[in-house]
């Protein structure tokens, strides 16, 4: 029964255009941070921008606004601040301006990269140049970001301790990931489009046949998979038809707003087979497909059950803006917070000192200030990292002082009225 | 005059440029407006899409047609090889010379190369030969760790390991081959009809056998 339950369900991957709203904001945040680690990754190790810079000859002629000699010498240059941009956007600091500068330099960087390899190497920069712009046209929509909790500094404090008690029944909107998704549909549909204008020239297994000879002459290595479709003639019959059909069905899906986890498996299957059979390697495209899968599910099948009472400074903004973003981790809804104004009769009975530190009690038993927040990173799934590391040895030692530092001087530093 | 200056391939690259980048930081400065939400998604789908209706609007949009023409019955490729003063030869490893991958090298450098002045030729041809001779000290030392961080390139293409290099002495010279086959229809058969040195190049000349192409 769990087979046909998740059929049911859309499978894995969902389309963002039949329902662009959520009960959890975790989605598009999540989607930022994969996305922009994995642009990191790629920007900063996949392209030697030196040997761009010196390389001798083009392939292509130059056709842009600004002397080539001016671009090539700032290049440098905007490698350092194209990763400043990237960590910026990855922790939600500064989304527009980061995402968007960014993408600004990563378009002209790749504009010079294209000359010289005029190839998939330097477009496959072009769709997080899009993405880039996209999420930050639609920052309100990430609520799990330093931008956030900036934007938070002028909300009133009784108002924000009320959001922080009261339990979120709030649908979050998800436009960014619809609109990436389409993006995403686009790419497939020009490059399935572009065979479709040669007809039933392209779609048929003969012609993938030759593609695949070619590429068995030219490569310069054994290609056991290519040899193995042109010796079944039925297989590259299916394979040229679904192809095309993968790529143009995909953007129909999306628009019709059923289930996309067929096509995106087709479609994962398509490029492995590409890869092994004719060598392009489209990694990039496995990333992208990560973005459309339910993080909130699965960070709430990963955390705990078990119920945490946190009891909070209700006179602290920094606090209570603080606690109002780890409340966004928190699915299962295991936290229950409660100030000094409101504790309960067994917890005011502990008679700590609730005005100095924040408090976590599990199970009765109760976890101050440093240790609290380790307590409640453990609780949820994708912060347990975080949790660890928090308590390791020397590491658990230097958390302890600052957070004492930063919570006996945080009237100093932050808006806090304690 | 204007014309002159101005080719329609730059005017072409600078307005999709300038499009995508005004739109783009119009919207992000307005993000708060929906209708200005509403206004981006529309022009970026219009540009993104334009190439349906046969417009190109040049980088950052692209035309996303992959594989989108039918594959040739008659093949004409060409390959880089690196050889030493002996004359010993190997097919050369995109490694080398990073960012180009395989097919980028051993077949749309080498259609410049041929249909190319010399001065072409010799620039590539010193840089590939300076780039091959550090990165096989690099194959021979097996000290890549990098590898295993690195992001992984667009192409899974043809390596060289420490046994393809030990019977070859100093790089020297850059050659390359011209390919002419035939695939048959069917996708079954192939024809090989000829694979000719074509241009020899080496750190000060440039040697052409074949001058048809230029």
């Amino acid at each position: 029964m769990i087979i046909p339950a998740f059929i049911r369900s859309g499978g894995p991957f969902i389309n963002y255009f039949k329902h662009d709203v959520r009960d959890s904001p975790l989605n598009v945040s999540m989607a930022r941070v994969l996305f922009g680690t994995y642009l990191l990754w790629k920007f900063t190790t996949m392209v030697p921008w030196q040997s761009v810079q010196e390389w001798p000859v083009y392939v292509t002629s130059y056709d842009f606004p600004i002397p080539l000699w001016v671009m090539l010498k700032i290049l440098p240059v905007e490698q350092y601040v194209v990763v400043a941009m990237l960590v910026g956007f990855i922790v939600g600091y500064r989304i527009g301006l980061c995402g968007f500068v960014a993408a600004l330099l990563i378009a002209h960087m790749s504009l010079i990269l294209h000359m010289v390899t005029n190839s998939g190497t330097s477009t496959t920069f072009l769709p997080p140049v899009y993405l880039l712009v996209l999420f930050a046209v639609f920052r309100r929509t990430d609520h799990l970001s330093i931008d956030k909790f900036r934007g938070q500094r002028s909300a009133r404090l009784q108002e924000l301790v009320r959001r922080l008690k009261s339990s979120s029944d709030r649908v979050y909107s998800m436009s960014v990931l619809k609109w990436i998704l389409l993006t995403t549909g686009s790419f497939y549909f020009l490059t399935g489009f572009h065979k479709i204008l040669y007809g039933f020239k392209w779609v048929d297994g003969a012609n993938l046949r030759r593609y695949l000879q070619i590429a068995i002459v030219d490569r310069g290595k054994p290609l056991p998979l290519a040899r193995f479709i042109i010796e079944q003639p039925l297989l590259a019959e299916i394979s040229a038809w679904s192809s095309v059909g993968l790529e143009v069905g995909f953007v129909f899906a999306i628009l019709a707003g059923v289930s996309i986890t067929p096509l995106v498996v087709g479609l994962i299957g398509f490029h492995a087979i590409v890869s092994l059979a004719m060598t392009p390697n489209f990694f990039d495209q496995y990333i992208l497909f990560s973005l459309f899968l339910p993080w909130d599910k699965i960070n709430k099948k990963l955390s705990s059950t078990d119920k945490i009472e946190v009891v909070f400074d209700e006179k602290c903004h920094f606090c209570t803006r603080s606690l109002l973003l780890i409340d966004i981790l928190d699915l299962n809804d295991v936290l229950s917070f409660y100030s000094q104004s409101d504790l309960p009769e067994q917890l005011a009975a502990t008679e700590l000192e609730f005005d100095e530190a924040m408090y976590a009690f599990v199970d009765g038993t109760p976890h101050r200030g440093y240790q609290a927040f380790a307590v409640i990173f453990r609780s949820f799934g994708f912060t347990r990292p975080v949790a660890w590391f928090m308590c390791l040895p020397g590491i658990d030692a230097i958390g302890e002082r600052l957070y004492g530092y930063v919570a006996s001087n945080r009237g100093r530093y932050f808006r806090c009225e304690a | 005059m204007w014309s002159e200056v101005v080719s329609p391939e730059f005017l072409a690259s600078a307005t999709g440029f300038l499009l995508f980048f005004l739109a783009a930081s119009f919207a992000v400065y307005f993000h708060h407006s929906s209708q200005v939400r509403r206004l981006y998604v529309v022009i970026f789908f219009v540009m993104l899409l334009s190439p349906v209706v046969g417009v190109s609007l040049g980088w950052p949009m692209s035309s996303w047609a992959l594989f989108g023409e039918p594959a040739p019955t008659h093949v004409t490729t060409y390959e880089v090889r690196i050889a030493d003063a002996g004359g010993y030869e190997i097919r050369y490893d995109a490694h080398a010379a990073p960012p180009v991958t395989s097919t980028v090298l051993h077949q749309r450098y080498t259609e410049q190369i041929v249909s190319r002045e010399d001065e072409y030729a010799l620039r590539l041809g010193r840089y590939l030969l300076e780039r091959s001779r550090e990165y096989r000290e690099q194959v021979e030392k097996g000290r890549d760790i990098g590898r295993w961080v690195r992001f992984p390139r667009h192409q899974l293409g043809y390596q060289w390991n420490r046994d393809d290099l030990q019977d070859i002495g100093r790089f020297e010279e850059i050659r390359i081959y011209r390919h002419e086959y035939t695939v048959s229809k069917d996708g079954h058969q192939v024809n090989d009809l000829s694979n000719r040195l074509v241009i020899v190049v080496n750190e000060s000349t440039v040697t052409r056998y074949d001058e048809v192409d230029r």
